[in-house]
């Protein structure tokens, strides 16, 4: 009897022990995303944005004139559209001071051995090419303003699918690409999209046809190390009918004194009973503005399913939407948002019911602490169309401390009668209850709070593959290092 | 080249969201104002209560509170038409009934009401607001002040007719330990707009909002709420509850403002709708805004048809389809007319809301004697 208790003692203590272990070793886990490498390229624009900036971009990259005159299109909405009179203060973000096209030091690679040194231990060092080798079955990596490797398994190629960098897919699939671009998030939908429009440059173009099944996740990583660099990738994922895929996007960047920019932008068109996947790991440097825009459209009884952590950045503006436009479409969000000291995440997710019994299922949480400012905004409009139309929203705030701030702002729109909603947001702290009991058993303050934020933000680490799931749960235990109290 | 119809813009929400949404503020095409004619609303009262009408301004200085419109509250301020002013002392009690009547006399109204409570009084205050005319407009200002465990509660029921613009802008100051209580029946005008504003900036105070709503035709509800709270322990309740036939629209824009040292306060929204006809618009917007850490607040939203299976139950019991239906909305939202207080007025009310809900279920067969929208009310 005696050595039965000492055994769950012992395992207890174990288990304890483990847990402060992984807490302490999270404090060199930070390092990860914020180490630097010398700031080299091969060739960059001047820091602005002109007409004469855009054509050297499309110059360089040997476009056609289509997409020449696009940019220029484009650069004249943006000099025309106003800022939005909503969401965070981005009045210093100046552009005359963002450069906005860096070509690193290196072409597009298919082997990782052929890549940079310098770039290739940055890939190293956030475990991309490790991933790859054990669970991903295509890899994309962009370093600042072009993608510099792009790999895909030999069988999903021989299946017909395309996994290949922005470039090659306008060069290669010029017809597509043409049809697609920019018609989901037209550069005339707000400022940061024309921005997009005028200066995109890398980023992925995935292909999946009709009933392939990619049953091991693609992943592109979006690296910048150019201080006071913008990165304006263009994603664009086309699902053929009854075809299923998991696309991972993770994106990093050291931090600089001076303000970095991402105004990427992402297009996702699933067809028919298709299903996407779309998981992004976002772990920007503390002094970047995130102003992305993402869009799916999906078709009869296809799925897409965004499972977000939006961790990093100065100020995020990132709202992913879904057009639900065929009969039974169906989407499915998952996001976590962590705010610490210095941050002020607007992010949250829109879908728009355009057809008869399309459902939507919105689940956030989010995180503040250390005076971040943490925003839920998002909406759901069922049009008149949506006859059936089935939507649930669900948003819930959890506050780390006095000093931050989180706040919901949700916005319904209900056009036609035959539809069922709910919705239903808290806003509030962790339970001293649930602290003094964690504490009762054995654990300290840090650590039961630790527990209880990684068990609130469970139902999106359930969602995302094992690797990317210890991730989050690495970041948010970073976040929450030091800071409780 | 499109030209720019002038708009005036009501409920603007403290927040704003998505442009595209156009669910920041309420547009409408701004209406003639009238000549300005001194108007008295019948009055009654009972126990230790004092009323008195006045003219001019008698509504002190608002700060940033900014009404359902900013010109249109500067014209309540400015050029009222009526005013009157409720006051009870420490530790009394009293009740007043104000009735508010448009004509084609009197096709429109501004008008002021001021509201104080002393420390540890109870005051209820019962506003009617009926009567029609063509170009019916009601701008009326409310303003509440509250002592110290002093307890206010308005209930209001709004019958006017169909032709008629309803705005009234609403702030109250809530006193350490009081309640301010807000009971509402939105039934009537073409469009009906409400911007209540209330701080609870002292301790232990409280605000419980219920409000109740029946849109017919092209009706046009507009409900908004802004409570900021900083005193500690508050508390805040807002339920609205209400159903929408042919074309008509609600929007429902609540904000509770937890500012930082408000701690243990608690805070709740809630909006439910049902929908009875294809082309009604349900728009809901619940924001809940939080820079104190120690507070629970909560929002829930609901819009859908009425339940099948309730539906079915009370066919197979006998009732007709409408007759069930006008059961059914009824049992959501009777808790709220009950919460009235007053009888008459909840006769009032539950009497208008029936009209309404038999008007348009029996289109064809009564629509031709029907004439107003409530021929058979008292």
């Amino acid at each position: 009897m005696a050595d039965e208790r000492e055994n769950i003692i012992e395992e207890r203590e174990k288990k304890l022990n483990d847990e402060r272990q992984k807490i302490e070793t999270f404090s060199d886990f930070g390092n990860i995303y914020n180490f630097k490498n010398d700031f080299t390229y091969s060739y960059k624009t001047d820091a602005g944005l002109t007409p004469e900036i855009v054509r050297e971009i499309s110059e360089k990259k040997h476009e056609p004139q289509w997409m020449l005159d696009f940019r220029l299109k484009s650069l004249d909405l943006f000099y025309r559209m106003k800022f939005p009179t909503w969401g965070p203060d981005i009045s210093e973000l100046d552009m005359d001071n963002i450069v906005t096209y860096v070509r690193p030091n290196s072409q597009m690679q298919g082997k990782w051995e052929d890549v940079p040194e310098d770039i290739k231990d940055t890939f190293d060092r956030l475990g991309i090419p490790e991933a790859e080798k054990t669970s991903l079955a295509g890899v994309g990596a962009q370093y600042d303003s072009e993608v510099v490797y792009h790999s895909i398994q030999d069988e999903l190629v021989e299946q017909g699918v395309i996994y290949t960098d922005f470039d090659t897919a306008l060069e290669k699939y010029e017809d597509v690409v043409k049809a697609h671009f920019m018609k989901l998030v037209p550069p005339s939908d707000h400022k940061f999209a024309a921005l997009h429009g005028a200066v995109w440059s890398g980023g992925s173009f995935v292909y999946v046809p009709a009933g392939v099944d990619v049953s091991i996740p693609l992943q592109s990583y979006f690296r910048l190390n150019a201080p006071g660099a913008g990165q304006f990738e263009h994603t664009m994922i086309i699902v053929e009918k009854g075809a299923k895929v998991h696309f991972i996007e993770g994106c990093s960047a050291p931090k600089y004194n001076v303000a970095n920019l991402h105004a990427g932008c992402v297009e996702l068109f699933v067809g028919d009973d298709a299903t996407l996947t779309y998981s992004t790991i976002e772990n920007w440097s503390k002094n970047m503005y995130n102003l992305n825009t993402k869009r799916a459209i999906v078709g009869k009884n296809g799925t897409i399913n965004w499972v977000t952590g939006s961790f990093g950045s100065h100020t995020s503006c990132l709202y992913p939407m879904s057009i639900l436009q065929g009969e039974g479409a169906h989407c499915e969000f998952t996001g976590v948002t962590f705010a610490g000291a210095g941050q002020y995440l607007d992010t949250g997710s829109k879908v728009v019911h355009n057809a008869p019994h399309t459902s939507s299922n919105i689940n956030s949480k989010s995180i503040s602490k250390g005076g971040g400012v943490s925003i839920y905004r998002g909406c759901v409009v069922i049009n008149p169309r949506a006859e059936g139309a089935k939507a649930n929203v669900s948003c819930e705030s959890l506050m780390l401390d006095e000093q931050s701030q989180s706040d919901t702002i949700p916005a319904i729109v209900v056009k036609n009668d035959n539809i069922d909603l709910g919705h239903e947001a808290s806003i509030g702290r962790i339970s001293d209850e649930a602290i003094f009991y964690l504490m009762s058993r054995g654990l300290s303050e840090d650590e039961a709070r630790a527990m209880l934020v990684r068990g609130f933000v469970e139902p999106v680490s359930k969602a995302l593959p094992l690797e990317y799931a210890v991730e989050m749960n690495n970041l948010i235990n970073l976040e929450l290092k030091g800071s409780l109290k | 080249m499109r030209k720019d119809k002038p708009v005036i813009e009501y409920n603007q929400l403290p927040r704003p969201t998505f442009r595209w949404m156009k669910v920041n503020h309420l547009e409408l095409d701004p209406l003639a104002a009238g000549a300005v004619t001194a108007y008295t609303p019948a009055e009654r009262h009972e126990g230790d209560v004092s009323v008195s009408f006045y003219d001019g301004n008698g509504v002190p200085d608002l700060g940033d509170f900014q009404g359902a419109n900013p010109e249109e509250l500067q014209r309540a301020l400015t050029q009222s038409e009526t005013g009157c002013a409720v006051k009870t002392a420490a530790g009394q009690t009293g009740s007043v009934w104000l009735t508010y009547t448009l004509s084609e006399a009197q096709p429109q109204l501004t008008g002021q009401l001021t509201v104080e409570a002393g420390a540890g009084s109870d005051l209820h205050v019962y506003l009617l607001f009926e009567g029609g005319s063509e170009q019916g407009a009601v701008n009326f200002l409310t303003y509440v002040k509250t002592e110290e465990k002093a307890h206010v509660k308005i209930s209001k029921v709004q019958l006017h007719g169909e032709n008629v613009r309803h705005v009234e802008h609403r702030y109250a100051d809530a006193g350490k330990e009081s309640v301010v209580d807000y009971v509402n029946a939105e039934l009537g005008g073409k469009t009906a707009i409400s911007y209540y504003k209330t701080d609870l900036m002292h301790d232990e105070s409280t605000f419980n909002s219920k409000a109740m709503y029946l849109g017919d035709k092209d009706q046009v509800v507009d409900f908004s709420y802004w409570v900021p709270t900083q005193g500690v322990k508050t508390n805040t309740d807002i339920v609205t509850s209400g159903a929408l036939l042919d074309t008509s629209k609600k929007y429902f824009r609540g904000t509770i403002d937890f500012l930082r040292g408000g701690k243990k306060a608690v805070g709740s929204e809630s909006d439910t709708c049902i929908l009875l006809s294809p082309q009604v618009h349900s728009i809901s917007v619940p924001l809940l805004l939080c820079k104190e850490d120690d507070v629970v607040g909560n929002h829930a939203s609901s819009a859908g048809q009425i339940d099948k299976d309730k539906l079915f139950y009370l066919m197979s019991r006998g009732f007709n389809e409408a007759g069930a239906q006008l059961i059914i909305v009824e049992s959501n939202i009777r808790p709220i007319i009950d919460a009235l207080g007053d009888k008459d007025l909840e006769n009032k009310a539950l009497q208008a809301f029936r009209e309404k809900m038999q008007f348009c279920q029996k289109k064809g067969d009564c629509n031709a004697k029907c004439t107003q929208r409530f021929p058979h009310l008292d």
